[in-house]
């Protein structure tokens, strides 16, 4: 796999299925007061659809010029 | 494969070159899956396993593809097959999605009910109703997205016509596949096994929500690794597909046992009584109300894991009640208690007339006791 830069997308919807699947696996869903779930869902969607619609940076003559490898 | 570049594509594709097409080669029914692979550089063959897993659970599969199908252009098109229909008629995209916007958001709205009657005052008034935050988010995000499409290209439009002498674009050649939605895959299916035989060899109880955990756990991981190294985006699909029902089998704490169906059981004597009654999924009927009075405390446990589970007692009868329910109702006599993580308690005395020790549960569904039957099935 090659390394590419940060795709933020990915590291903050995996950071929000990482902490929803290691609380499933605690069994901590179940005490939690469902009033917050709606919230809770809320925010977790908004943040995604903020970071999946920010304009993407595209790539500039500079990052695309050969690099000087002395 | 590179799909072939229209006029308009150029204008639409993104940074790395990519457009979304269906395949025209290369395909197996439509091109959608092949279409989407080489959108967002996945293996078609995970993507038909998932219409084909879709299709078998529920048809959502179908639905899902045929829409992609009318909605996608195919190689080598400016517009899709209901882009097409539209111009005909003289509708524009953009004019429908406003209209569709519109239009969810009265259904939403005149679905509200925010007025009632403020106790204290006796007056009627207005209430938070919380189907109104997801109103207002629905049309602010409609309207976002909205705003982004119609921006965009028209951003794209102007700097082509301040460059005409611009070279044309050139196509860059796709990634190569990632594998890492593969190595997700795998490591789910694995952990999902290890995990099984955990509970089978440790003699541990994982419940249906703990299954679901370590999935999405694994997903969880296989998409911060991607956000650094290979890309596996797909993964938020998988993951969007599975929240809903992990958090719904998170609460099913009912044994997982029993057949699917609606039974009733109406037990005369204490031959014909079990101490265990369970359900997988439907409805359980335990009529008692024929059962020969004994001396001796009545122990009956039962579930449902996913139904109802309703219980009728012999008028005059003594009992004691533990009642769980993970999602739903709890119906003891003239007491209703709706909820999560329900356990209620109840005990009765009399004096004359059996005593029953019951132990009821349900995952998600309604756990009901009483004495006198109304109707049934």
């Amino acid at each position: 796999m090659q390394r590419h830069p940060v795709d933020l997308l990915s590291l903050i919807a995996g950071a929000l299925v990482l902490g929803l699947g290691l609380l499933l696996l605690s069994g901590g869903l179940r005490g939690l007061p469902m009033s917050w779930a709606g919230p809770a869902v809320a925010i977790g969607l908004g943040v995604v659809i903020l970071v999946a619609a920010r304009p993407e940076r595209r790539p500039s003559e500079d990052d695309s010029a050969p690099h000087d490898e002395a | 494969m590179i799909p072939a570049m229209t006029t308009r594509d150029t204008q639409r594709a993104d940074a790395s070159g990519r457009i979304l097409r269906r395949r025209s080669t290369d395909r197996v029914i439509g091109g959608v899956a092949g279409g989407l692979g080489d959108y967002f550089n996945v293996d078609p063959l995970l993507l038909r396993i998932g219409f084909v897993g879709l299709m078998i659970f529920g048809g959502a599969g179908l639905v899902l593809y045929v829409v992609a199908w009318l909605l996608i252009p195919v190689e080598g098109q400016d517009a899709s097959i209901v882009e097409g229909i539209l111009q005909r008629v003289g509708l524009t995209s953009s004019r429908l999605a406003w209209i569709a916007v519109a239009v969810l958001a009265i259904i939403i709205i005149s679905n509200l009910s925010p007025r009632g009657v403020d106790l204290s005052t006796g007056r009627e008034t207005f209430f938070f109703d919380p189907a109104a935050l997801w109103a207002v988010a629905v049309i602010v995000v409609g309207f976002l997205l909205l705003r982004r499409r119609e921006t965009v290209p028209a951003m794209t439009v102007v700097a082509s016509q301040a460059a005409p002498l611009a070279t044309p674009a050139v196509q860059t050649p796709p990634r190569p596949r990632s594998p890492l939605g593969w190595y997700v895959c795998a490591s789910l299916l694995i952990a999902i096994g290890l995990l099984a035989i955990a509970s089978q060899v440790g003699n541990v109880q994982v419940q249906p929500g703990q299954f679901f955990g370590v999935a999405l756990a694994v997903i969880g991981i296989g998409l911060v690794v991607g956000a650094w190294w290979g890309r596996a985006r797909i993964l938020i699909l998988l993951a969007v597909l599975l929240v809903p029902l992990a958090v719904a089998a998170s609460f099913v704490t009912a044994p997982l046992v029993g057949g699917v169906g609606d039974y009733r059981y109406t037990p005369a004597n204490a031959a014909e009584l079990h101490t265990e009654y369970r359900s997988l999924a439907g409805r359980v009927v335990l009529d008692l109300r024929d059962l020969s009075v004994t001396s001796a405390p009545i122990h009956i446990a039962a579930s449902v894991a996913v139904g109802e589970l309703r219980v009728i007692l012999p008028i005059g009868a003594s009992v004691r009640i533990d009642a769980r329910v993970g999602a739903g109702s709890a119906i003891i006599f003239n007491s209703r208690d709706d909820g999560t993580s329900l356990d209620d308690r109840y005990a009765r005395q009399h004096f004359s007339g059996p005593t029953f020790i019951l132990d009821l549960q349900s995952g998600i569904g309604v756990v009901q006791v009483e004495n006198d039957e109304n109707g049934g099935f």
